[in-house]
């Protein structure tokens, strides 16, 4: 008897947990700055912390957070079988092969934008806020209807921008839809929250004065930043092998995604890979990199 | 350049007030506009129509009917229509035109100012009948758009478009000046080469000279 009250406590403080799930979408307007990099090593950033994630592909057609998940192989079923009531959510959600707190679910490869419905999308989510704590939804780029219902029901939104002025325009432009089409702005809630992610960032190259720095990029965007990822090759690596980049452990790139993650989560860490590494005399002599 | 034209409402005197519409102003403006005025005013009674365009007279006495259902809503009494180019009849559906003095056409009644308190990102556009308060940033590509006057005390990067529907007097001012574009009552200016250093990024003016050229000069503080 006291056990089963127990449990039917435990099921009404699972039910406030549901509640509390928080929605984040990784948007940028612009193609190509590291959206679904940065949705997947965050996605396994907070499940490797120790949250339950479904980190959730919006790109229809074009389909590519199951590459770089790595379980390309695996989808059977997806997004849109789903909404479309021709699979349940149970067969569509594949399990990361790494990381037990952590699921995909992959867009179609076959049917167009046009299979996402402002309902469907909301009908999965609300099922997906039952059992995770954090739902990532990486949106494709543009601002047409993928990209749109990736950000509608956002709680929170990772900006994705590289140092270079159209993709922080596009970021603008970005923030204004988040700020006036999101649900929550519709329903006149508390705004969506907005964190600035720099992708990209080469701090020799900002000294030379080729590329924005994170001063210029904050003048124009104005939100906090929660992280700068430094440019490398061990991005193009992780997505060839079909691992998120932040599995690469102790690389930049992957500490840099463990920062953000932490910040997210609340932690106060400062930012690194910001300033150009001083080079020795010899190093300048001899170049090297 | 814009829409917002599309009805007007002047005070003509204590008692009178004009409301001028165009065949795209919709019913819902007219409520909105006659809802505004009745914020600053409640002693009028009386409306004069005053067409912008030439109206279909086939219909005309119907959408005056519809006009009077919205105005009787706020108490007020369609009870003439203003002769010009466009309307010739001696009298419509039994209300009299008339002929209004040039000095009837007074001050325009405005919305209220528009309080912005959020960045303007790219790509957004914001209007109103009335003066416009940014307090916040104007990025580039996005657009404000008042009859009256606009105060931004952010940077301001975008188009900012002041007087719009023909005020002349309205002025622009800005705490940190670098935008794309701006315009006076429909006289613009593109500014496309970096401005002098003393007025760059810095707190100016705009306004339209007798001649009607736009001025910017710097704000003295």
């Amino acid at each position: 008897m006291r056990g089963e009250i127990n449990r039917h406590k435990m099921q009404f403080l699972g039910a406030n947990m549901a509640k509390a799930a928080r929605i984040v979408v990784v948007t940028s307007g612009k193609g190509g700055v590291g959206k679904t990099t940065t949705s997947a090593s965050f996605a396994t950033g907070l499940a490797l912390s120790g949250h339950k994630t479904v980190v959730i592909d919006f790109d229809i057609g074009l389909r590519n957070l199951d590459l770089i998940m790595g379980c390309e192989r695996r989808v059977v079923y997806d997004f849109v079988n789903v909404i479309n009531g021709e699979a349940t959510l149970h067969q569509a959600l594949i399990k990361d092969k790494n990381c037990d707190n952590l699921y995909v679910l992959a867009a179609s490869q076959t049917k167009d934008k046009e299979a996402l419905t402002q309902d469907g999308v909301e009908k999965v989510l609300n099922e997906l806020r039952k059992d995770f704590e954090f739902i990532v939804c990486d949106s494709p780029a543009g601002i047409e209807m993928g990209a749109f219902m990736a950000l509608y029901f956002a709680d929170e939104a990772l900006v994705v921008t590289n140092p270079e002025v159209s993709s922080v325009r596009d970021s603008d432009r970005i923030l204004g839809i988040l700020a006036s089409k999101a649900k929550r702005a519709v329903d006149g809630r508390e705004k969506v929250k907005e964190h600035l992610i720099i992708t990209r960032y080469n701090p020799e190259r900002v000294e030379n004065g080729d590329m924005l720095s994170l001063t210029d990029i904050q003048d124009i965007l104005r939100i906090p930043v929660l992280g700068v990822v430094p440019e490398s090759k061990d991005v193009l690596q992780a997505s060839n092998t079909g691992s998120p980049v932040i599995n690469l452990r102790g690389t930049n790139v992957s500490e840099a995604y463990f920062d953000i993650v932490a910040r997210f989560l609340g932690e106060d860490r400062p930012l690194r890979y910001i300033t150009a590494e001083k080079k020795g005399l010899l190093k300048r002599i001899f170049g090297g990199n | 350049m814009m829409s917002s034209n599309s009805i007007k409402l002047n005070s003509a005197n204590f008692d009178y007030y004009i409301l001028r519409v165009t065949p795209s102003t919709e019913l819902e403006q007219i409520a909105s506009k006659l809802a505004t005025l009745r914020e600053f005013d409640a002693t009028g009674k009386y409306l004069v129509l005053e067409c912008g365009a030439k109206p279909d007279m086939s219909q005309f006495t119907s959408y005056l009917r519809k006009i009077d259902d919205i105005a009787a809503k706020f108490a007020l009494e369609v009870k003439f229509i203003a002769a010009n180019q466009f309307i010739s009849a001696d009298q419509i559906d039994g209300r009299a035109v008339i002929n209004l003095p040039a000095t009837l056409q007074s001050k325009p009644i405005l919305n209220q100012t528009l309080l912005i308190e959020e960045p303007v990102r790219s790509g957004i556009r914001i209007e109103n009948d009335g003066d416009i308060i940014v307090t916040s940033l104007v990025s580039h590509n996005a657009e404000i758009i008042a009859s009256g006057n606009i105060h931004v005390y952010g940077d301001c990067r975008g188009r900012v478009l002041a007087g719009n529907g023909g005020n002349k007097k309205a002025k622009i001012f800005v705490a940190r000046f670098n935008a794309e574009l701006i315009s006076i009552a429909g006289i613009y200016r593109v500014i496309e080469d970096k401005l002098p250093d003393n007025l760059h990024n810095k707190a100016v003016q705009i306004f339209l000279d007798e001649k009607e050229r736009l001025n910017i000069i710097p704000l003295a503080v």
